[in-house]
Order: structure tokens, then C-alpha cells, then sequence
């Protein structure tokens, strides 16, 4: 017998008197999610069987069902899995990401293991954010943040901005495409660069002051310069950052450190600024070409 | 396959449905063996609260955490 029918059967022959349950085993066929514990009271609402405290509270009852829960997860029947904690939810989360995604597997193998599940756990909290799903979005980045360090950070944003999909994946073509033997090694170097330095990119949160963002600034346009990179992307969402970035772009302009106006893109409350830093005395030769950082 | 989410009491019930206690130190071991603790698939002890997902038929428990989660969905795709 399946652990759902035996299931089903047990919880009518207690349901006399007892519990609210009301259905019968052929409806409870229908069944794909069981919840136990997460209510007061036994019922099924569409395809969800809720089994509720009413049910728990005798332990001959709890015994019985222990020994179904038994059967149904015994390596003979493979009926169901268990999910605590909710497990269950994110992985329904993982699964919404489409973390095996034709841009997303891309990357297998040409960057580290380590780095591909920081990418997949990219797609995940890009995927919350699309959804609105803001707290979540942040918990899973802090965690992951937590585990492999601010390099998860930096992909994590790069991710969320498609730098992978508009600058790393053309990249690697652009560079597999010359057939030269150590064009792979050329990528790794620079996306390592990229990657641990954030390179390209400044990303204001609402926690930075006005004169953080801008010192912050300062600091990733020499970084760039050493790397002949001459163009600095930066990004922000919400009035607040949107304010801040082109305070400080216009004060970047009157210090002649931004070579002409930036090109700006913004919609509603995100922004993308564009800086092309002006050229000093002994700059390594720039170029619009992103190839040319190394 | 069917999810069976269990929450608040009804957890022990899971875990006494998959044979498992907790030790001294709070991680989860076999009942019948309490010196035998239960390891991930990746070789790890596990706390109750750290697990998320307990496989069919293997009894392989996954963590909640993103990064196991995402190591188990890609093996079921």
C-alpha cells in the first residue's frame, strides 16, 4: 500500500470526533505537498494535505504516523523527501533561479568551482530581487558573503548588473576566437581582476555618505589607472543614490578628473553613469577597448 | 514525489521517523548508534537547525543553506 493511502486511511478512521478532517483517499490521491506540525487543525486545501496538532496530540497517533513518515521515505519506496526549516521553500527558490541556464553554464569549467556556485547563488538573489523579494535577496547574499568573502560580493554585483552576460561571456569569445594558446590564461587573469577588484564597476548602497561614495570613487579611479583602464561604470538604486552619484560626478567634473560629461543612463530610481577619467602625465596609453586592461 | 515539510513540534517526529537523536554537542547521530553522527554529502556534521532537505530513499541530508541547495537542485536537474 502507498504511504498516502495508508496515510489517508489513518487520518479518517481519527478523524471521528476528533479532527475536522473531512475527505476521503481517492481525493487525497491528488495530494503533492504535506505540511505537519504548521497548524492547530487536520485539512486539505487543494493539493496540500495541512496534518495540524489535533492530529499529533495522541501519541498513539504520532506513533502511527511515524511509522508511515517510515515507510515513505524507506530506500524500497522513494515517495517522498523531507523538508524542514524551509528547505523546501528555498529550494523552490534555487529552482525558480534556473541556475543551469545556457548563460549561466557558460562559465562551468572556465572559471573556478568555487566561483561558478558564487555565480549560480547570483542568479538566485537576482532572481528575489526581480521578484521584490528584497529581505530574502539580502539574506542569501550576506550569507553567501559570510562563506567566500567579498569576492562574493563583487560577483554577486557584477552578476546583478550582467556583467557576465555583457562583458565576461564576449570576453572569453573575443579571446577564444584569436585561437592563441594562452588565451584562456589571458581571461583568468582578467577576470580575476575584474572579479576580486570589482574593476570596472562602483556600486552605491544607501549606507554610504555622500563623501564615502566619493572617496570611494577616488580610490577605484586609481586602481583603474594603474590598470589602463579609463572608464568606470558606476551604479545606483533609489532616489538617495541616484542623488549622491551625481553630486559627486559633478564634483568629479569641476576637479577635471572626469574627462567631458558622463554618459548617463537612468530610469525611475537606478542610474548608470559612465566616467571617462582624463589622461595625467605618464597614464598608461588608454583605450575604449576593455581587452586592452592588461 | 511528494514534500512532506514538517514544522514546529512535529519535527521530532521527523527525526525520530529517520531514527536520529542529537548528541551532547547538538548534532544529529543514529539513535542506535549515538556515536555514529550523521554526515552531509559533503562530509559535515549537521545540527538540527542547520538542515533543510532529507533525500528520498537514501536518507541524505542536504543544508539550507544556499550553497547546498543549489549543489542538490543541480544534481536533480
Amino acid at each position: 500500500m502507498g504511504f498516502l493511502k495508508e496515510l489517508g486511511e489513518f487520518l479518517i478512521k481519527i478523524s471521528e470526533g476528533k479532527l475536522q478532517f473531512k475527505a476521503d483517499v481517492h481525493f487525497l490521491e491528488n495530494v503533492k505537498d504535506i505540511k505537519v506540525g504548521e497548524s492547530n487543525t487536520t485539512y486539505v486545501d487543494n493539493r496540500t494535505l495541512i496534518i495540524g496538532d489535533d492530529a499529533l496530540s495522541n501519541p498513539e497517533a504520532v506513533k502511527k504516523l511515524t511509522q508511515i513518515f517510515q515507510s515513505a521515505i524507506d530506500p524500497k519506496n522513494k515517495q517522498a523527501y523531507f523538508s524542514v526549516n524551509n528547505g523546501q521553500e528555498r529550494l523552490l527558490e534555487v529552482k525558480e533561479a534556473d541556475i543551469c541556464s545556457s548563460n549561466i553554464d557558460f562559465f562551468r569549467g572556465k572559471i573556478s568551482d568555487t566561483d561558478f556556485i558564487i555565480l549560480q547563488t547570483a542568479s538566485v538573489v537576482k532572481n528575489m530581487y526581480i521578484k521584490g523579494n528584497q529581505p530574502e535577496a539580502n539574506r542569501i547574499k550576506h550569507e553567501t558573503v559570510e562563506r567566500y568573502g567579498k569576492r562574493a560580493n563583487n560577483i554577486i554585483n557584477l552578476y546583478a548588473e550582467s556583467y557576465f552576460d555583457t562583458t565576461l561571456k564576449p570576453l572569453y569569445e573575443i579571446l577564444y576566437e584569436t585561437g592563441d594558446a594562452d588565451s584562456v590564461d589571458i581571461f583568468d587573469k582578467m577576470y580575476r581582476i575584474i572579479v576580486s577588484e570589482e574593476v570596472f564597476t562602483l556600486f552605491v548602497s544607501t549606507t554610504q555618505t555622500e563623501e564615502q561614495v566619493y572617496d570611494k570613487l577616488k580610490e577605484k579611479i586609481e586602481v583603474n589607472r594603474s590598470y589602463g583602464a579609463y572608464k568606470i561604470n558606476i551604479h545606483g538604486i533609489n532616489k538617495s543614490n541616484v542623488d549622491k552619484i551625481n553630486n559627486v560626478v559633478v564634483k568629479l567634473i569641476e576637479e577635471k578628473v572626469v574627462d567631458g560629461m558622463p554618459n548617463i543612463i537612468q530610469k525611475g530610481h537606478a542610474i548608470m553613469a559612465q566616467i571617462k577619467l582624463s589622461k595625467r602625465e605618464g597614464d598608461v596609453d588608454p583605450s575604449d577597448d576593455v581587452v586592452s586592461i592588461i | 514525489m511528494i514534500s512532506v515539510t514538517f514544522g514546529g513540534k512535529a519535527k521530532r517526529l521527523m527525526y525520530e521517523a529517520l531514527n536520529k537523536s542529537v548528541d551532547g554537542e547538538g548534532y544529529l547521530v543514529e539513535t542506535l548508534n549515538p556515536k555514529q553522527r550523521v554526515l552531509t554529502k559533503d562530509g559535515e556534521f549537521i545540527k538540527p537547525n542547520e538542515v533543510g532537505i532529507v533525500r528520498p530513499g537514501s536518507q541524505i541530508f542536504i543544508k539550507k543553506d544556499i550553497v547546498s541547495l543549489i549543489k542538490f537542485a543541480s544534481d536533480l536537474i
